[in-house]
């Protein structure tokens, strides 16, 4: 159980992730991944996207390394990181630690001999299965023998509880947010607006540096916090929806009832598989609860 | 079952809304016929959005009007769902107020709980189409257009200028700037297929729009192109028009 230097425990934390039904009726695997981590000093919880276009054959594993990647870097932050170390050098190694990450697990896919520069010409069909080579066009396979990660284009979103702090990070679509002891609703990253319709930013952009999202807030008011794929989100379309129909009602089943996490699971099933838009559904969650002070959720 | 429990299983889960935009061109050069056609174009067009959206499980239609004459004004600033518009004729006079119309639009294609029109989360690229008969007014139309350029929404949207009767070059340029790489100028000679082009273009968009594969906004095909490619072939059946 970790429980931080000002008394606040992390009474539950748990992810789940279900395919959608629009991607059940096209036989399509799920492209979404989520993960958890609980130890003694930190607690993540993170959920990825993989793009659904016809060129990102491999999504479902860059949702994975993304999960991995993030859980991984976040593990490297020190336990004892206060707001102050919190510098722009400090924010940049950490995006860039999460991308090369990210990319290492995408490249250990290959078989490429990395000293050199060219690509072979034998690479797609080296690296390559025929179903995928039979998928994509002339010029998508030249992409990715130029561009190999775009294979893998995943979304990016997660955050750590660590020594009274909780450290965001997004990247692309999707939704992170944190509810109050009050039930207020805090949307960290609420002006990125560059992930609009179905488009979004992705891992396996060149650019992705730029479009990776950081943020980082004190615990003290903290009762729950909430990632989510936009498969989840784009079912309520508005933040008070989400708020009131959502993220309020889970924080309250988890807090109060013995089974709510078995609850949430069945509701995150039946979103992806029956109620939703049809897309594949993430959601981590933490609830956290502080010894001292009451909540009046 | 508790009763926090029903209260997450309530049915609360939102179809995806297609905005669809009109910016119209009411100036005193539309009067007659050709404002005639574009009034009996909208309304035709609601009545067939209704029959497309009963049809249709996953997407609702929201529609949104702008006219421009020697002002610009949002008819709904609010997008009204086509089952509870209500559309009365506009009437031509003034000049052509572009930039004004612009920036009304630049104003609204920014989030709900921003102040704008469209939604806080998802969506589908919306349809904007700019209907004119003539060259605007000097005025910044393209200082307005370039700061449209820098919206999210506006970048995705298919946008479509429809030249109405006009022949003008200078005219039709202008139109070129405003759809830029993600829509078309037609250039109806007739207004009478009005119904049929707009038609054409909703259709067509909410069809492919409405799948939920997404994309990334950097360096591969946009979805928008092959919206663009099939409203290209849909359109060649109808006579009276040109690229």
């Amino acid at each position: 159980m970790l429980m931080t230097g000002s008394g606040r425990v992390i009474k539950k934390i748990f992810n789940t992730t279900s395919v959608g039904f629009d991607h059940i009726r096209r036989d399509i695997v799920c492209q979404d991944y989520s993960a958890s981590y609980l130890d003694e000093e930190r607690a993540i919880i993170t959920v990825c996207d993989g793009h659904g276009g016809s060129i990102y054959l491999r999504s479902n594993r860059g949702s994975k390394f993304g999960c991995e990647a993030l859980i991984e870097v976040f593990k490297t932050i020190d336990k004892d990181i206060t707001i102050e170390l919190f510098t722009p050098e400090f924010i940049s190694q950490l995006k860039l630690k999460i991308i090369c990450y990210w990319n290492d697990l995408v490249n250990k896919e290959f078989n490429i001999n990395e000293d050199f520069e060219d690509i072979d010409d034998d690479f797609i069909e080296e690296n390559l299965t025929p179903e995928e080579i039979n998928k994509l066009s002339e010029s998508q396979l030249e992409r990715i023998k130029h561009h190999k990660a775009t294979l893998y284009g995943t979304t990016m979103l997660g955050c750590v509880v660590i020594n009274d702090l909780l450290i965001s990070v997004q990247l692309g679509d999707g939704l992170l947010v944190y509810i109050d002891n009050e039930g207020l609703m805090h949307v960290p990253f609420i002006d990125i607006d560059d992930n609009v319709a179905n488009y979004t930013c992705s891992l396996c952009q060149e650019d992705a540096f730029e479009h990776i999202h950081v943020d980082i807030t004190k615990l003290e008011n903290i009762k729950s916090v909430f990632v989510c794929t936009d498969g989840v989100v784009n079912s309520y379309q508005a933040y008070d929806k989400y708020l009131n129909n959502f993220a309020l009602p889970i924080t309250k089943i988890l807090v109060n009832e013995e089974n709510g996490e078995e609850l949430v699971r069945n509701f995150i099933e039946t979103l992806g598989t029956e109620k939703g838009i049809g897309d594949d559904v993430s959601l981590g969650v933490m609830i956290i609860e502080n010894e001292t002070t009451k909540s009046t959720i | 079952m508790s009763n926090l429990a029903i209260e997450l299983n309530n049915d609360v889960i939102a179809k995806q809304t297609m905005n669809i935009i009109l910016l119209i061109d009411k100036s005193g050069s539309m009067r007659g016929h050709k404002m005639d056609e574009v009034n009996a174009a909208i309304k035709e067009i609601i009545n067939y959005l209704r029959a497309l959206q009963a049809d249709n499980a996953n997407v609702n239609f929201d529609l949104s009007l702008m006219t421009f004459g020697t002002q610009a004004e949002w008819i709904n600033e609010e997008t009204i769902n086509v089952d509870n518009y209500n559309f009365d004729d506009i009437e031509s006079k003034g000049t052509t107020n572009l930039h004004g119309a612009y920036r009304l639009l630049n104003e609204k294609l920014l989030k709900k709980s921003q102040g704008g029109m469209m939604p806080d989360f998802g969506g589908i690229a919306p349809i904007i189409i700019l209907l004119t008969d003539g060259h605007p007014n000097n005025g910044p139309w393209k200082k307005e257009l370039e700061n449209l350029e820098t919206k999210p929404w506006f970048r995705v949207a298919l946008r479509y200028g429809i030249a109405i009767e006009l022949q003008d070059q200078k005219a039709i340029d202008v139109l070129n700037a405003y759809t830029s790489q993600n829509g078309e100028v037609i250039k109806v000679l007739d207004a009478n297929i009005l119904k049929q082009i707009i038609k054409i273009i909703v259709l067509t968009a909410s069809k492919v729009q409405s799948t939920s594969s997404n994309t990334v906004t950097q360096g591969t095909v946009k979805k928008v192109d092959m919206v663009r490619q099939q409203i290209i072939e849909n359109i060649t059946d109808v006579d009276d028009w040109e690229w």
